[in-house]
């Protein structure tokens, strides 16, 4: 997530709406991102940005100085998102939702780049499909947006060891599903 | 080192860049020396780490800002009506100030009338309370006469 500014925290809390759009332009990538990859449903991931956001302009006033807002957002986005998913779990068959996700340019030199993309999207799906929403969440936090064990620690408010033992589990899950995969293959 | 040890630290600690100094040194020896560490090692990237490299990143629909703006704008709308009936209660200070002027001269004149209507009604009063004096055939003025008589008994 991109940095966020402190001036511009204080402006949106003294009700700028501008400076909240603002916030919301720099953060809402990393939200939407989290809660796909934790949900793995795109309508959920976009009701879970929207509950994010809404609780932020309701917080604003506690974070004035900036200093955890970064990771107040973290743990927000991850534990709505955890919950959203939670709530849907039995509602939701666990399908790849890929449709329109990757957006294709219509040239055919394109082509073959989306087809990757789209490929790469749903190898990371199946894999976080075999995760727990806590596992994911972690995992996600530490590949994908590239947070230190420390941060993922404070965002989350979870202690170190239990974040090194969720990715921990997350990565031999992903391995031994990857193993028999190869071997399938192999066959 | 045991390998098991080793690939627990392989695939949190060492893989994510945290180990320095002696105790990344003593995983390179080891991986150095045990093909199968290696192995795993390599595996571990392949399956895991390199799978999430040069995913795009995600930007929610332009429809998620859409709602967010509309519940707040609408929250704002709301508080903003209810401002306004206030402030419309209450008038502007330029109002207040002639209409607060204008009631103390109307008192004032009022004042003025109810002291004039009363004063009126007390002369009035001692008029006729004077006409019935004289007019008044009463017995009981009569005795009134005598006043001064006394005086005039005296030196008369």
């Amino acid at each position: 997530m991109k940095n966020i500014p402190d001036e511009l925290i204080q402006r949106a809390a003294a009700g700028d709406e501008a400076a909240f759009e603002e916030i919301y332009r720099l953060a809402s990538g990393f939200v939407y991102a989290v809660s796909y990859r934790v949900t793995g449903k795109r309508h959920d991931a976009q009701e879970v940005t929207q509950d994010v956001f809404l609780k932020v302009h309701a917080n604003l006033k506690k974070f004035e100085k900036g200093t955890y807002f970064k990771a107040w957002i973290y743990r927000i986005t991850v534990n709505t998102a955890i919950n959203c998913y939670n709530r849907n779990k039995r509602r939701w068959s666990r399908e790849a939702d890929l449709e329109g996700m990757v957006e294709t340019s219509g040239e055919s030199g394109d082509a073959e780049k989306n087809i990757e993309k789209e490929e790469r999207e749903k190898r990371v799906e199946e894999m976080l499909a075999r995760l727990g929403p806590e596992q994911r969440a972690c995992l996600v936090l530490r590949e994908i947006e590239g947070l230190s064990y420390e941060e993922i620690s404070a965002a989350l408010k979870v202690k170190l060891n239990t974040v090194r033992t969720r990715i921990k589990r997350a990565r031999e899950t992903i391995l031994g599903h990857a193993a028999r995969g190869d071997k399938n293959e192999v066959r | 080192m045991k390998c098991d040890k080793v690939r627990d630290i392989i695939i949190t600690d060492y893989m994510d860049g945290r180990l320095t100094g002696a105790a990344a040194l003593n995983i390179e020896n080891h991986l150095a020396e045990c093909r199968e560490c290696r192995e795993y090692h390599k595996t571990m990237l392949k399956k895991t780490s390199e799978l999430f490299e040069g995913l795009e990143p995600m930007d929610p629909p332009q429809e998620v800002w859409e709602a967010i703006s509309g519940k707040l704008y609408k929250k704002k709308e709301r508080s903003i009506g209810i401002r306004d009936i206030l402030v419309s209660l209450i008038p502007p200070r330029r109002i207040v100030l002639a209409a607060v002027s204008a009631g103390l001269v109307f008192v004032l004149l009022s004042g003025v009338n109810v002291w004039r209507i009363y004063d009126r009604g007390l002369t009035q009063k001692y008029m006729e309370m004077q006409l019935n004096y004289f007019t008044d055939k009463d017995t009981e003025h009569e005795n009134d006469a005598a006043f001064g008589s006394v005086i005039e008994d005296i030196f008369m």
